[in-house]
């Protein structure tokens, strides 16, 4: 038997030491995906927090298929999305006409030297809606379908949110590779 | 679909792919006591329909017992003598009606000369009264205005009664069998349910029983399944004081103090001894087992325990593969190990008796209050016992329910011998765990002796 199963195992028969090794072994990863999600530490705080609560509270629907980490991780995402519905119960149906491609030149760009620290400070700083549509489509790999039933906007919407993201972000790594190459040349 | 793979979202997703970041550190801290109250959040609501469950039983026996009581206008034909021309200085007690007190004596002796007139004996107040009913049934009904039939600070109850009846009725009057068979202290009949005898409303009983005790799994899981295929129920006692109160000649409620042990035996885990020198946990339990009940932690750091059945019960960093207790010399133990869990049970019961002969039969059933007060993991080996360690997650406080029937044989005086087939269950889950499903139950025959008083 695998030492996660033990773990798990442990976990379900109540053993608070199996709960703190799980919690030990998985938070550091967690709290990133977390840090994607939210726009600051605390609120990244209070997803992880609530996100291993319902851990430990399903652990026994966990069907050991697939990986625990990728179950682990949905939890996260999902208690994220959660917050994020809380805040955006009213969630406008943006018009689409405005979709704005991103440029394919910035986007041959050279991302050498780029760190996952970096990345994730340029993904934090991303508006909110732009943030979650991108988290979804281009991390968890999910369609702009069912990213439109998770937040409650339309295909559209989710489309046209991706695209903004882009540009944003193409902007912003371009911006961030340019210091750092000032940077380092003095 | 055609921008899946943009270039700045494959750069995000591998970026990100693998980082981490230590989350601060008061995270754990709270998570962990919110993991642990929900976890007792389960007992405590079953509690709380346990509870409201005992109301309600309460509140049903007491709509039926004030249901079943003589209602004050009850119509009885009634022969009784008029007492207004008596001398009312000595009337001094008061009575109504839901309490009467039988006169055979009286009754059967005049019943023929005082005829179809109808006398009241009364006092000169308007609230005293005693009826002589002799039309139908020979009897005396007195009707007390309280519960309490007081007695007369100014002379005995029978003088009383007899300064208030009629010349005709007093000529048959015995003060002494009056006194003996009416006084309040002796016979009161209560709305129908017969007499008690008001020196017999408190018995004491000391009974014991071996108890046969096993576990309900709702569970249905593979690894439920694994562990409940090798787990054992075991044979254990339990037994204690109770003392009784008989609220009528039917009724009782029982209470006390019982000692009361359960526990299983987990078959397939060879146990070792002389482990003690190859420990270098510095501390640490070296040694886990997973059971039904909840995970034994081998606090005993000379046990060294292998899982010869299912392979993957012992949680160890000690296993087969590295470390072998036959070429470690270790002396072998047993092949089982036994968790044993004793309660202080503080329980409410009610007793019915369904048949009142020379060998009553009651109906019990109640609810107990049960709190742990030892939790040990042993096993045998020739007769000697050898601690492990103690089982984790068990709930403090657990709360059962019984019902049983109870046969009882006055052998003697006030003794009676009592023997009472059981069966408990365990209301509340046996361990805090949020998934656990385990409700034990125990199948025992007390058998002991009371003395009512």
């Amino acid at each position: 038997m695998s030492e996660i199963k033990k773990i798990i195992k442990g976990c379900l028969a109540g053993d608070r030491r199996d709960q703190e090794l799980l919690y030990r072994r998985h938070s550091a990863k967690l709290y990133a995906v977390c840090l994607q999600y939210s726009g600051n530490d605390e609120e990244a705080r209070d997803i992880l927090q609530e996100g291993f609560i319902k851990i430990f509270e399903n652990l026994d629907h966990y069907k050991h298929e697939g990986s625990f980490e990728g179950w682990m991780r949905r939890i996260m995402v999902n208690t994220a999305l959660e917050k994020f519905r809380s805040r955006h119960n009213l969630y406008r149906v943006d018009d689409i006409d405005t979709i704005t491609e991103p440029d394919a030149e910035s986007d041959n760009q050279d991302y050498a030297g780029l760190e996952a620290a970096d990345l994730l400070c340029i993904i934090k700083e991303l508006p909110e809606k732009y943030r979650m549509v991108f988290n979804l489509y281009a991390i968890e790999g999910y369609s702009h379908k069912e990213i439109s039933k998770m937040l409650n906007i339309s295909e559209g919407t989710s489309k046209s949110d991706l695209s903004r993201a882009r540009v944003i972000l193409q902007r912003r790594v371009g911006s961030y590779i340019g210091i750092k190459k000032k940077v380092a040349n003095g | 679909m055609v921008d899946r793979g943009a270039n700045i979202d494959i750069v995000f997703r591998n970026g990100l792919k693998d980082y981490e970041v230590l989350p601060p550190t008061d995270v754990w801290d709270n998570i962990n006591p919110v993991v642990i109250a929900k976890r007792k959040q389960k007992p405590f609501i079953l509690l709380k329909v346990a509870a409201s469950v005992g109301v309600l039983i309460a509140l049903g026996y007491l709509i039926y017992r004030w249901g079943s009581i003589i209602p004050a206008d009850y119509e009885i034909p009634v022969v009784a003598a008029n007492e207004e021309s008596q001398p009312s200085s000595e009337m001094s007690f008061s009575f109504e009606k839901n309490v009467a007190i039988k006169d055979p004596a009286v009754a059967s002796g005049e019943s023929a000369s005082v005829g179809k007139s109808e006398n009241i004996l009364t006092g000169n107040t308007p609230e005293n009264s005693v009826e002589i009913n002799k039309s139908t049934t020979p009897e005396i009904y007195f009707t007390p205005k309280t519960n309490k039939l007081p007695l007369s600070s100014t002379g005995s109850f029978a003088g009383q009664y007899s300064a208030s009846l009629s010349p005709v009725l007093k000529k048959s009057f015995n003060p002494a069998v009056f006194e003996k068979n009416y006084s309040p202290r002796y016979s009161i009949v209560i709305s129908g349910y017969g007499a008690i005898d008001n020196s017999d409303k408190w018995s004491i009983a000391a009974i014991a029983s071996p108890t046969y005790s096993a576990r309900v799994n709702y569970a249905n899981d593979g690894l439920s399944k694994q562990l409940k295929g090798s787990e054992k129920p075991v044979v254990s006692y339990s037994g204690g004081v109770a003392v009784a109160y008989l609220v009528n000649k039917r009724f009782s409620i029982q209470s006390g103090l019982f000692y009361s042990s359960v526990g299983q035996e987990v078959e397939g885990i060879s146990s070792f001894s002389g482990f003690r020198v190859f420990d270098d946990s510095k501390g640490d339990v070296n040694f886990k087992v997973l059971t039904s009940d909840g995970i034994i932690y081998a606090n005993n750091s000379d046990v060294y325990l292998v899982d010869n059945r299912l392979k993957d019960r012992v949680l160890t960093s000690y296993t087969a593969d590295v470390f072998d207790p036959a070429k470690a010399n270790l002396t072998y133990v047993s092949n089982t190990v036994r968790q044993n869990f004793s309660y202080l049970e503080l329980p409410i019961t009610m007793r019915y008796k369904v048949i009142d002969k020379k060998v009553d039969v009651n109906l019990i059933g109640g609810v107990s209050y049960n709190f742990l007060v030892n939790n040990s993991v042993y096993t045998v080996s020739n007769g000697n016992k050898y601690f492990i360690g103690k089982t984790e997650g068990l709930n403090q406080m657990a709360l059962s329910s019984s019902l049983g029937m109870g046969m009882e044989y006055k052998f003697s005086g006030n003794l009676y011998i009592n023997l009472e087939p059981t069966f408990r269950y365990y209301l509340n889950p046996f361990r805090d765990a949020t998934s656990s499903t385990i409700h034990p139950y125990s199948i025992g025959i007390f058998s002991g002796v009371s003395y009512r008083f």
